[in-house]
């Protein structure tokens, strides 16, 4: 089948947030903060409010609710309160009859502002002056597991760095809030979780959750980068104030200034390995910048340091992470969600561990790839599928592509056939699926049935992944539905949580599944009733009601006029903070294999090909799947080779897509895919998501090929074209050490006090004795 | 509201253009756009008119004129693609996406001036002369020289750019550019090589505040054609030349190292073509 929304959007026809539109409507706009971080001495609002056609500015004094929101911690204020921690942060807001109008006012505000010192290196900022009161440390984890000084015959360490990552969803942020007749707003915005934000936004106002109504609009993509609230309070905040309806929409510039960028990150690791290039030990440090609020960073950094071990098993190690404030943007939630970060550190060391033992890398890969029964380094044993070996086994098959094809440059012409060399480069990693960390990960929906026609009522948000083919799909399947409507999802209905971690098929999915099958349920006790048949003897097939395998009617005509409807729930079983069991739902795997040609002189690189096997528990829908996975995978190439917000003494100095590049068609790379199909228990058809990994290994995957090309270490992403010409970047220190085996062997001991400070156990020794 | 008719001309001719820049001296002198329009979308630049040149036709086109090639000013970059000039051709070729050349003008891409520009290497190589009309007539300048600094030129007040002159005698010529995408990208430096009898002529883009040649470096390039100098002799003239800029794209030493790497493999290339070389 065909994705509902599909051809709309290809005839650009689908009506986005930014197409919102209502009589009489008025027009927010935004200022921010010029400074990474200083005083607001004084904001004086007379002049334009005294502008014609300006109905309403607002500041951090007219908030009527509590004036801070977020998603963990609620450090963050609706409108800057007397200090600003980061260039681009919201200081006032501002409703006109029109945008011209609203940025005429904004401009006509008066803010005296300190300059105060900015804080933005993330490695100094934990001991560092708080900026917050809430501290300048998001969360601080360790944990040890057996013993972390046992040592094999060689063991390599480097520090890895990566860069930070914009979300780059083609629709900037837009929404329109609309008083209703009892005193709350209805917003309609494009959103990844609706009922996140109506809770942030009840906050804000002040009103109850039930007078905060959010309907989703037209999503241009996400990408994690709208899990948080940005213009939405505002919003909502100014149709209050004014009694109108208020439309927001952000440039690019702001879009770039206002949401979540992926970490930037420092990461130290250090692997022993035995001989046979068995993984000993590894111990691992992480400093991410979570930036001036903290968002996610909680979260994210306990997925960057649990994963550190990659799809391996380790038995002994150290892992250590701070995300922590400064005032940089804001990072938050972006698909992979500190995942990427630890993948491209740990297979980087993989790689490096081969090249020391001389080994292969899917070599080294296959021997200490995890299986079904491990226990990971954070506690969790992996008592689902966990085909590691499956997966790379499955990449091993892709025949490589042949020599030739696009050269670098690409429309430079600067390279020639004979100035490229080829290199291929190998990832595998392992992504947690779904909530984490005790967060519940549930969903509900409503399924209705009448003469054939089916319609879906979930709050899961499409942003572009597909959700709604998989719930027409699933209604066309299980209830023999000829048409099925999703309905745009709101607050009306319970939470699905955010369109992110992989997540919505599984929960959203299943939630429908499960509507649909007591739908169906109904459906054929009525028709047994009705016939005088037994129930257990009946189902639905090819759009039938048959009895023992005969067609007695269609769905369509089985009981005309009347409606049949459902509301299911769906929650995974219940995870553990760390350390104290299940701290994942699930995981899923992923093998790729890049290869690249790059002009080693001027440090160009094209992306010939990659392949990829991935652990997707079932095929739901072939061409989203393969969507998935290819829109990863471009996204990860991304990150490993030009994506990069550039951040100079806390301003982004490339909040644009003229100089913020992300891959277009010339760059993306020719991708195979193929799978690996263990299914998922508990899921229907045994599903499971699939929209993270292939970014997840893209990203250390390019970087592999791209070292195997030029001999170069590459500790750094994204690679820039300079690291390659002129060599730039420092190659893993190899110590042949003596072998220790462990002292103690099992167990996960968890600390919550800082053991040292951020950098490297340099002092320890790689030798280790 | 842009396009508010007191200060918004629209001409047909160059004389209703000039008459149209002599009532309003500080409008833009808008082509096709490219530039112009970014900018008042970014809020980068205000203006307190506009004289569109998009319906003087005079402008549009190219014609010979005895041993030159005259190129309108208003000539979209896309009617370049097929130049016979090679860096001409592949300059174009390499501009923008097929929307950005098909508005995008010539002239536009000169007077806009920056450094970085994709045409100017191409026509400093090839050693362009520019047409100038102002109400009192017409001169006739080198491109050499004509910018001055990044946005700047030697225009004269009231003068239009009416026309880019290249010569057509026989030569090899190709244009290369590099950037951190392979399509759709800002050079982050360019080069431009010409050869003609024997003797070769460089240009580079983004090396500099203006763009940039050297006779120092067209001799050692001029050896490297015909086995008198090696490639690491260019590398180091190339070198010694160039001031590129330092910023968040790329550091001055990647620009250096990469702009001997371009001049090398053009002159390469042009001993390819004269049957010189490997």
């Amino acid at each position: 089948m065909r994705r509902p929304d599909g051809q709309a959007k290809v005839r650009g026809e689908f009506s986005y947030a930014g197409d919102l539109h209502a009589e009489g409507m008025l027009h927010g706009v935004t200022l921010r903060s010029p400074h990474p971080h200083a005083r607001l001495l004084r904001i004086d609002t007379a002049a334009a409010r005294a502008l014609p056609g300006v109905h309403a500015v607002l500041t951090a004094a007219d908030v009527p609710g509590d004036l801070h929101f977020g998603l963990t911690l609620r450090d963050e204020p609706v409108l800057a309160d007397g200090v600003v921690r980061y260039a681009g942060e919201p200081v006032a807001v501002v409703a006109a009859i029109d945008p011209r109008t609203a940025r005429r006012a904004a401009r006509a505000i008066v803010v005296e502002y300190e300059p105060l010192p900015a804080q933005t290196d993330p490695t100094l900022a934990a001991d560092a002056e708080p900026l917050h009161a809430e501290g300048n440390v998001y969360r601080h984890l360790a944990y040890e597991c057996g013993d972390p000084r046992a040592r094999g015959v060689v063991t390599v360490e480097n520090t890895y760095r990566i860069g930070m990552q914009d979300p780059a969803f083609l629709a900037p942020e837009a929404g329109m809030a609309t008083p209703t007749a009892d005193g709350g707003v209805r917003l309609e915005v494009a959103t990844q979780w609706l009922h996140s934000d109506q809770r942030q936004i009840a906050w804000a106002t002040g009103l109850p959750p039930e007078k905060v109504q959010v309907v989703l609009a037209g999503v241009g993509g996400a990408f994690g980068g709208r899990e948080d609230v940005t213009l939405h309070t505002h919003a909502c905040l100014l149709a209050l104030a004014t009694g109108r309806p208020v439309k927001m929409e952000y440039t690019r510039e702001e879009s770039f200034l206002a949401h979540r960028q992926r970490h930037p990150g420092t990461i130290w690791l250090r692997h022993s390995a035995d001989a046979s290039g068995r993984v000993v030990s590894v111990e691992g440090r992480v400093v991410l910048d979570g930036g001036a609020y903290a968002s996610t960073s909680p979260v994210v950094i306990a997925n960057t340091v649990t994963l550190l071990q990659g799809p391996y098993r380790v038995d002994n190690g150290r892992f250590e992470g701070w995300s922590v404030r400064t005032n940089n943007p804001s990072c938050g939630a972006m698909r992979g969600f500190g995942v990427p970060q630890a993948a491209f550190a740990h297979e980087s060391q993989m790689d490096a561990l081969a090249a020391a033992l001389d080994l292969d890398p899917l070599e080294i890969r296959l021997r200490n790839a995890l299986r079904r029964g491990d226990t990971a380094t954070f506690g969790q044993r992996f008592t689902q599928p966990t085909p590691v070996r499956e997966v790379i086994e499955g990449l091993r098959a892709v025949p490589l592509p042949p020599a030739g094809g696009k050269l670098p440059g690409g429309v430079g012409r600067a390279s020639s056939p004979g100035s490229v060399r080829r290199g291929v480069g190998y990832a595998v990693t392992m992504k947690n699926l779904a909530f984490s960390e005790g967060h519940v990960d549930e969903s509900t929906a409503t399924v209705s049935l009448r003469d054939g026609h089916a319609t879906v009522h979930c709050a899961c948000a499409e942003v572009g992944q597909g959700f709604v083919t998989v719930a027409e799909q699933v209604a066309r399947t299980v209830l023999g539905a000829d048409t099925v409507t999703v309905t745009q999802p709101d607050t009306l209905i319970a939470s699905a949580g955010s369109t992110s971690a992989s997540r919505q098929t599984m929960a959203s999915g299943t939630a429908v599944h499960r509507a649909c099958v007591a739908v169906r349920d109904r459906l054929l006790a009525r028709v047994a009733r009705e016939r005088g048949l037994d129930a257990g003897l009946l189902s639905i097939q090819d759009g039938a009601v048959t009895c023992d395998g005969t067609p007695l009617v269609d769905v369509a005509a089985a009981t005309p006029g009347h409606t049949v409807r459902a509301t299911e729930h769906f929650a995974h079983p219940p995870t553990t903070a760390l350390g104290q069991g299940d701290v994942y739902v699930g995981f899923a795997f992923s093998a790729q294999r890049a290869v690249v040609d790059v002009d080693v002189e001027l440090g160009l690189v094209s992306v010939v090909q990659i392949a990829s096997c991935q652990d997707v528990g079932t095929v739901v829908n072939p061409t989203q799947l393969l969507g998935q996975i290819e829109g990863g995978i471009v996204q990860g190439m991304g990150l490993a080779v030009m994506e990069e917000v550039v951040v100079v003494d806390g301003h982004i100095t490339n909040p644009e897509f003229q100089d913020y590049l992300i891959p277009t068609i010339v760059d993306a790379p020719e991708v195979v895919s193929v799978y690996v199909t263990d299914p998922q228990p508990g899921m229907p058809h045994g599903w499971k998501g699939v929209g993270e990994p292939p970014l997840c290994t893209a990203v250390p995957a390019v970087a592999a090929a791209v070292r195997d090309a030029t001999g170069l270490p590459l500790p750094s992403v994204p690679i820039r074209p300079e690291h390659i010409a002129l060599g730039i970047g420092t190659p893993p220190t190899v110590t042949r050490t003596t072998p220790r085996p462990p002292a103690t062997t099992g167990g996960t001991a968890l600390s919550e006090e800082p053991a040292d400070r951020p950098g490297t156990w340099e002092s320890e020794g790689a030798a280790g004795h | 509201m842009l396009l508010a008719a007191p200060r918004f001309a629209l001409p047909e001719t160059v004389g209703e253009a000039l008459s149209a820049l002599a009532e309003r001296p500080d409008a833009v002198v808008v082509a096709g756009g490219t530039e112009v329009m970014p900018d008042l979308l970014w809020r980068v630049r205000t203006a307190a008119g506009f004289v569109s040149l998009r319906r003087v036709g005079a402008l549009r086109g190219t014609s010979r004129d005895g041993d030159e090639l005259v190129v309108g000013a208003g000539t979209p970059v896309a009617a370049l693609v097929d130049a016979e000039a090679g860096a001409l051709a592949a300059a174009a070729r390499s501009l923008g996406t097929p929307l950005v050349r098909t508005e995008a003008t010539i002239g536009g891409n000169v007077v806009s001036a920056l450094p970085y520009r994709n045409m100017l290497p191409a026509l400093l190589a090839l050693d362009a002369r520019l047409e100038l009309t102002s109400d009192t007539g017409r001169r006739t300048v080198a491109f050499d020289g004509f910018t001055t600094a990044p946005g700047v030129t030697r225009l004269g007040e009231g003068e239009l750019l009416t026309a880019v002159r290249l010569p057509t005698r026989p030569c090899f010529s190709d244009y290369v550019k590099i950037g951190r995408r392979n399509a759709q990208y800002v050079a982050t430096v360019s080069a431009a090589v010409v050869s003609r009898n024997g003797a070769v002529r460089l240009a580079f883009g983004n090396a500099g505040p203006v763009p940039l040649r050297s006779d120092a470096v067209d001799v050692v390039a001029t050896a490297l054609l015909d086995g008198r100098a090696g490639p690491d002799d260019l590398r180091a003239a190339v070198a010694d030349a160039v001031d590129p800029p330092e910023d968040t794209v790329a550091s001055a030493a990647y620009r250096r190292h990469a702009l001997g790497v371009l001049a090398t493999r053009l002159v390469v290339r042009a001993q390819v073509d004269a049957g010189l070389g490997s």
